[in-house]
């Protein structure tokens, strides 16, 4: 187990340094002049100009521009913003909170009515109930998730008013208020798609011989689904799901956008939009980290779960 | 003996040889439904200029954010624009990039894939690894970072989009390869000494082309939903023309004012790509009949009566 | 009949929903098993032997599937039982052992959970109790240790200890019927003795009868009583194995034992059967061996009755007296 844990750590060390060189060289592939976006096209001397452009190390060949980012990356310290004139590492401890809590909301949101749903739908195949909800997570999948999390907003919190339509709360608790909408527009796209995964996934196992056996012994249909086909069904959904936590990450932004929960996808956007290179870069670095660390987790969950890995 | 009759009259001696019906039908009813309405969002969008007589730029502040009324069906934006009309040319905009971004994809990744799975060996290790490192990107992510690079516009956000959906696409394309490498036309197509550019073409792409299909109409309408996040986010495309993503995040600053500002374009977005969804579908059950749904008894049966009377 | 049968199947019929249409993969099958004897039931790949051990457990997909006839079960038509009455019968009074054994077990529970389930549904008694009766079962299919076995999962055992495995959860709460289909296909041969010889000794120390299906007639010979022989979704000859091999009524059940490769055969002539079973998509009339038989004429265009042709001997064909010798 141990070995299995330290393998797949250190196969994550490359491709880790490949994302980020090509962040690195993505980022920076256009050249325009980041002193005038950190003045905000203000004139200035040659020696601010020369003085600003040493702090951020610009006056460098890229190459080690390269090696100081990344070693300080490494060191945990992910640069300064251009334009925030703060740490990218302070602006992150700021906002990351939300975007964690929002993406954590989300996908607990999601498994709890994504799994249910597709259990039944696969139990009840082809029947009415099926197809409602197949036609229901067709148009869940269509719909982006700022449309949703729009169509939420002006329903719930302008007409209704019974929850606020934007921005965000200091403490956990009171956040589970403010965030409450913006994670079920976030998790509805991911419902649909783990849905359908599960559905498609528990129909294999009920047709599985295995499956046939258990009925064959004489165990209650609901006892046959549930002990011997969910379990089965469900850990590769658990795989699919945290793929797709990569996209909510992505989701989250989105929904920020629209409830201006000052999350980090605020800081993203505008550093894409402001050529705000270390704050791109550390986000987008951050972000990539976290993906990859999750599905590794799920890996090891996986193997905890399935007797045949966890044995080998 | 008075059976006799019965028997001569009945059954031919041999049996016939059951037909085989490899392929499904192609025109059910999602299916007609769905290229149905694919078709009417494609004409709307290419004529217009011949449908709608107001300009989708031109600004008329005399009727800012008119209600629906028959002069405009769906109203007008914050500068008297027709939404209807800003509609058909957001949809221009939206499907043409949307075709841009799976063209892109598909040109790379299809070849890398062939190259990938026929070759083998350090082709497709070179590939293989290029490939895991952009998957480990959250794939809008990677967009991100490709239009800070590229500069903010439609087509930054196409190309960007366009390299995002590639890897996915030559995973395919190889392992499909893969399977086909072995068969037995491939050894035929060497044997008689063909180029190998040649049989990847010519021989093993044709194989391969209704699965990619499948695919490739999937990838639209996600390229739909993704340009569209883009747009909405202000990376895509830049004013004054938009596409459906910019008209909602226009649209959304006056919800309470026409909220259909913000959710006509969304509905929009939400018809063609389920429309393309349920098309892909059934292109699937069209090529995998194993995949389709099966009838009732009762319906097989009325059917066999029906084509029994006629 | 002089015996009360266990088992009696009374023109079963069974329709089955495919994507190519309606498949009548049961036209009426007439079958009879004994208390406590070994009934093999063979024939080619398609003619129905599987689908005739899944009707008789009632386990194909409501919807898509569609039955008529007679299963009589100790005199009761199953398939008028409730789906209550059926969970009771299924795994308590009837169990059943397939063929691929690595994929009939569930891969995510432990051998001893699997067994002992089975015996907790049918008997509702104390979690230990259920272990102590695992424990005895896993040695009567003779698998040792017990202990250590039972906290074993499926993919740590070998082919042959999974069939024991099948076999243990099959005899849990001691049924009347065990139906093995091709049981040994997927084992090695020196394994497929020893599952053969278990189930033998299981048959005779609990009076248990077994229905063998089988396509090779090796095994028939070797612990079956009697045989039903099936074609084309039909029953087309039944008799005890003796008669099978020097009498055989039915030109299909000759076929198919003078293709058996035999010591000191000559080896450049192996008798076949020329063609392929007939695809089941329309309902026929005629006799369905009708397009391989050598014997076929005008008669077999209407497909004759099984009707008895000597003692404990049923077979269908109108040409059989011609051949029975």
């Amino acid at each position: 187990m141990v070995k299995f844990i330290g393998k797949r750590i250190l196969q994550m060390i490359p491709i880790l340094f490949a994302v980020s060189v090509l962040i690195f060289c993505m980022v920076r592939i256009t050249p325009s002049d980041p002193v005038a976006s950190m003045t905000k096209g203000k004139k200035i001397s040659a020696e601010t100009r020369q003085s600003l452009e040493e702090k951020y190390y610009l006056d460098k060949s890229l190459p080690e521009q390269y090696v100081i980012w990344i070693t300080h990356a490494m060191g945990g310290d992910l640069g300064d913003s251009f334009e925030y004139k703060q740490s990218v590492n302070s602006l992150i401890a700021g906002r990351l909170p939300t975007t964690a809590q929002l993406v954590l909301m989300s996908a607990v949101l999601a498994l709890v009515i994504a799994i249910p749903i597709g259990v039944i739908s696969a139990v009840r195949m082809n029947r009415l109930t099926d197809r409602i909800l197949s036609v229901l997570t067709l148009i869940f999948v269509a719909s982006p998730v700022f449309l949703t999390a729009i169509a939420l907003m002006l329903v719930f919190a302008l007409r209704l008013k019974m929850f606020p339509s934007f921005g965000s709360g200091k403490t956990f608790v009171e956040n589970l208020r403010y965030l409450f909408l913006p994670s079920v527009a976030l998790s509805l796209n991911m419902v649909a798609l783990i849905s359908r995964i599960t559905r498609s996934n528990m129909i294999e196992q009920l047709n599985s011989n295995y499956a046939t056996t258990a009925i064959a012994k004489g165990i209650p249909y609901y006892q046959v689904v549930m002990k011997h086909c969910f379990k089965n069904a469900v850990i590769p959904v658990i795989t699919v799901a945290s793929i797709q936590i990569g996209t909510m990450l992505v989701g989250a932004v989105l929904v920020e956008n629209v409830f201006a929960l000052g999350g980090l996808g605020d800081i993203l956007i505008g550093g894409v939009k402001s050529s705000d290179y270390p704050v791109v870069q550390g986000i987008t670095l951050m972000l990539v980290t976290v993906f990859l660390l999750i599905n590794l987790l799920v890996d090891i969950v996986y193997a905890l779960i399935d007797p045949r890995i966890r044995l080998e | 003996m008075a059976k006799f009759s019965e028997i001569f009259w009945h059954k031919p001696l041999l049996p016939k040889i059951h037909k085989k019906r490899q392929e499904g039908v192609f025109f059910t009813a999602p299916m007609v439904l769905s290229m149905l309405f694919l078709a009417l969002i494609i004409l709307c969008c290419i004529f217009a200029p011949l449908i709608s007589p107001y300009s989708p730029t031109e600004q008329n502040l005399t009727e800012s954010l008119a209600l629906p009324s028959l002069r405009h069906l769906l109203g007008t934006d914050k500068v008297g624009r027709d939404l209807l009309t800003r509609l058909f040319y957001g949809g221009r905009t939206t499907l043409l990039s949307a075709i841009g971004v799976v063209a892109f994809s598909v040109m790379v990744g299809v070849p890398l894939g062939l190259v990938s799975g026929y070759y083998g060996g350090l082709a497709d290790a070179v590939i293989g690894r290029v490939c895991d490192v952009v998957l480990a990107f959250p794939s809008l992510l990677l967009a991100f970072v490709l239009v800070a690079g590229f500069g903010r516009g439609m087509a930054s956000a196409v190309v960007a989009l366009g390299i995002v959906y590639v890897p996915m696409l030559a995973r395919l394309v190889r392992s499909l390869t893969l399977v086909e490498k072995n068969k037995t036309y491939v050894e035929a197509a060497n044997s008689i000494g063909y180029s190998d550019a040649r049989i990847m073409f010519r021989h093993i792409l044709p194989n391969c082309v209704s699965t990619i299909t499948v695919q490739i109409t999937l990838d639209l309408a996600y390229a739909i939903l993704d340009l569209a996040s883009l747009s909405f986010l202000g990376l895509g495309v830049q004013p004054p023309t938009a596409d459906w993503g910019a008209m909602l995040d226009e649209g959304r600053n006056f919800l309470l004012q026409n909220p259909l500002l913000a959710l006509a374009p969304g509905i929009a977005i939400i018809v063609t790509v389920v429309a393309l969804n349920i098309f892909s579908d059934g292109l699937h059950q069209y090529f995998e009949p194993v995949q389709r749904k099966l009838p009732s008894f009762k319906k097989v049966e009325k059917r066999r009566q029906k084509e029994g009377v006629a | 009949m002089e015996l009360e049968n266990l088992l009696e199947l009374k023109n079963l019929k069974l329709d089955l929903m495919s994507v190519r249409g309606i498949v009548h993969a049961l036209n009426g099958v007439n079958m009879e098993i004994r208390p406590g004897e070994i009934h093999g039931l063979v024939g080619e790949s398609g003619s129905g032997k599987s689908m005739t051990s899944k009707s008789i457990m009632r386990l194909h997909n409501e919807q898509r599937s569609r039955m008529s006839g007679e299963i009589l079960f100790h005199g009761k038509d199953l398939l008028k039982a409730s789906k209550k009455q059926m969970q009771a019968i299924r795994g308590g009074r009837i169990s059943m052992i397939f063929q691929d054994p690595m994929t009939s077990l569930n891969p995510l529970l432990t051998v001893g959970e699997q067994i002992g389930e089975t015996y907790r549904q049918h008997e509702k008694c104390s979690k230990a109790a259920a272990r102590k009766k695992t424990f005895e079962i896993l040695e009567k299919v003779g698998i040792y240790p017990a202990e250590k076995r039972a906290l074993q999962y499926p993919f740590e055992l070998s082919g042959g200890l999974q069939q024991r495995v099948m076999i243990a959860i099959a005899i849990a709460c001691s049924p009347d019927l065990l139906i093995a289909d091709e049981p040994t296909t997927a084992l090695d041969v020196t394994i497929q003795a020893q599952i053969l010889e278990l189930l033998k000794k299981l048959s005779d120390d609990m009076g248990m009868s077994i229905l063998l299906i089988t396509h090779n007639f090796g095994i028939v010979a070797e612990i079956c009583d009697r045989v039903s022989v099936m074609y084309a979704g039909k029953v087309v000859e039944t008799c005890d194995t003796k008669t099978i091999f020097r009498h055989a009524a039915h030109p299909y059940s000759r076929a198919l034992i003078a293709s058996i490769p035999k010591t000191g055969m000559n080896v450049e002539y192996l008798p076949t059967i020329p063609g392929s079973p007939p695809e089941l998509y329309e309902e026929n009339r005629a006799c369905a061996y009708l397009p391989r038989c050598p014997y076929g004429d005008n008669l077999c265009e209407l497909a004759p009755e099984i009707r008895s042709c000597g003692s404990g001997h049923l077979a269908a064909c109108h040409h059989m007296q011609i051949q029975n010798i």
